[in-house]
């Protein structure tokens, strides 16, 4: 429907058939967009074809590389240094020598009176307490404190009365367990 | 630099020939610069192609009117109780003699007087339009109107609102009364001269009721086959009513002899041309 003024006319062009006569009529214009649709599209798939050549070549030459011998013996010692640097790398995440630091001396300090630390070492799984407590109460007290505060972790301990001051002399050794979480440890 | 000019052509397709107007404005006027008709032979989108190989018009668009069958009807319509879509689809059967799948619809609204809305509703015969759509998409034809018979003759008239048109079918004379590009009035009636005269006060009167003080114009068409009896009534009735003016057309070279004025299929032609102009309601 047209109009002239504001009166509208008659007008039995169909739809489809306007937009027919849109597009044929703006045609000019569907070129150049073609066209440029066209150019970028060459160009798309030129740059695929010699990314795809390059990479061909570079897979080549990993393969002649590959069935070189002296090759094949690096790789397995880079393999094998590889495994233990992330071996040793999972250990020091897993274990917070820190924290736990601070928690075997936090325990410690709240029985300062009856517990007293003689050595802390740390190996690669784990840590080794040395000390004295002056009760048997106390000592189950500080390995009770140590077990709470540092979840995920077996414990190992053994004691000995001193025959002189019937001090418990203590060893504890705590391993952390396989599959305890880390995130329990803090960060 | 020169001023492009946008050329235009417009179409009439009857049973007999294709006849086709080209023009462009300037200088106020429209100014035809090519006239040319082909007689028809076979099917309509075929007439249609034969027709643009003869006659290639490298640029411009297209209207067309093609002597399809046709009915009009102006009807009151309250916008506060129905939309367009719903009148359509409610009275449109009571509306048309056509069966319900075999033609297309078309409606514009008129206001007169202020707020009291009419609902124009036109329906053409579906084949013919199809057909005529047909020949369009075989030969990529820009169209911009496709317009309904017989309105465009009255497109190249200086004055459209007021003026009555008279066609010849067969034994019968076809009167259409027009009001702002739509008919408000139609009848048939015999070829004789009292008849037409009595359609006509009828005809007046329905342009009175749209504020029509008096009949701008009458123009009867395709006359040439009445006896010369009624050549004179017609002539008579012309001279009471007045004959219709064209609006200023320019005609360029041999176009002149070509196309002749008051001629149904030329006057509809130079209609389609100045509507896909849009050089109609500029005050002609």
């Amino acid at each position: 429907m047209g109009t002239v003024g504001k009166d509208e006319q008659i007008n039995f062009m169909p739809t489809y058939l306007r937009w027919r006569i849109t597009l044929l009529g703006k045609k000019f214009y569907f070129y150049i967009a073609t066209s440029i649709c066209v150019i970028i599209c060459v160009y798309m798939i030129s740059q695929s074809v010699s990314a795809y050549e390059s990479y061909k070549e570079g897979y080549t030459a990993y393969e002649i590389l590959t069935q070189n011998s002296d090759y094949r013996t690096v790789e397995v010692q880079y393999n094998a240094l590889q495994e233990k640097g992330r071996k040793l790398l999972q250990q020091r995440i897993a274990m917070n020598t820190q924290l736990v630091t601070i928690t075997l001396l936090d325990g410690a300090m709240v029985n300062s009176q009856s517990i007293g630390l003689k050595q802390i070492t740390f190996t690669d799984d784990g840590f080794s307490v040395d000390g004295v407590a002056s009760t048997e109460e106390a000592y189950q007290e500080y390995i009770n404190y140590v077990r709470a505060h540092l979840q995920g972790w077996n414990y190992n301990g053994k004691q000995e009365v001193e025959r002189d001051s019937q001090h418990q002399l203590f060893h504890l050794d705590g391993y952390k367990k396989k599959s305890a979480n880390t995130d329990s440890m803090g960060s | 630099m020169g001023i492009r000019t946008r050329t235009h052509t417009g179409l009439c397709i009857t049973k007999q020939r294709i006849t086709a107007v080209s023009g462009h404005i300037e200088n106020q006027k429209m100014t035809v610069t090519e006239a040319v008709t082909l007689d028809r032979k076979g099917a309509l989108h075929e007439d249609i192609t034969r027709f643009l190989e003869r006659y290639p018009i490298e640029d411009g668009f297209y209207s067309i009117v093609a002597d399809i069958k046709t009915e009009t009807t102006l009807t009151h319509f309250e916008p506060s109780q129905f939309s367009v879509k719903e009148f359509i689809k409610w009275n449109l059967e009571d509306i048309f003699t056509f069966e319900s799948d075999e033609f297309e619809v078309e409606v514009c609204k008129r206001e007169y007087p202020r707020h009291n809305y009419y609902l124009f509703l036109v329906a053409i015969e579906k084949r013919g339009l199809q057909e005529m759509q047909k020949g369009i998409l075989a030969n990529t034809m820009l169209i911009s109107v496709i317009d309904f018979w017989p309105i465009p003759v009255t497109y190249s008239y200086e004055k459209r609102t007021g003026t009555i048109t008279g066609i010849v079918e067969g034994t019968m004379m076809h009167i259409w009364a027009w009001w702002k590009d739509v008919c408000i009035k139609e009848c048939l009636v015999s070829c004789h001269g009292g008849d037409i005269a009595k359609a006509m006060i009828g005809m007046e009167e329905e342009l009175r009721l749209f504020g029509v003080e008096e009949v701008e114009g009458v123009t009867f068409y395709n006359t040439d086959g009445l006896t010369e009896e009624l050549r004179i009534d017609l002539d008579s009735i012309e001279g009471v009513y007045g004959k219709t003016t064209y609006m200023p057309i320019e005609f360029i070279g041999d176009t002149k002899n070509q196309c002749i004025l008051g001629e149904l299929e030329w006057d509809m032609a130079l209609g389609m041309t100045a509507r896909g102009l849009h050089w109609i309601g500029h005050g002609w």
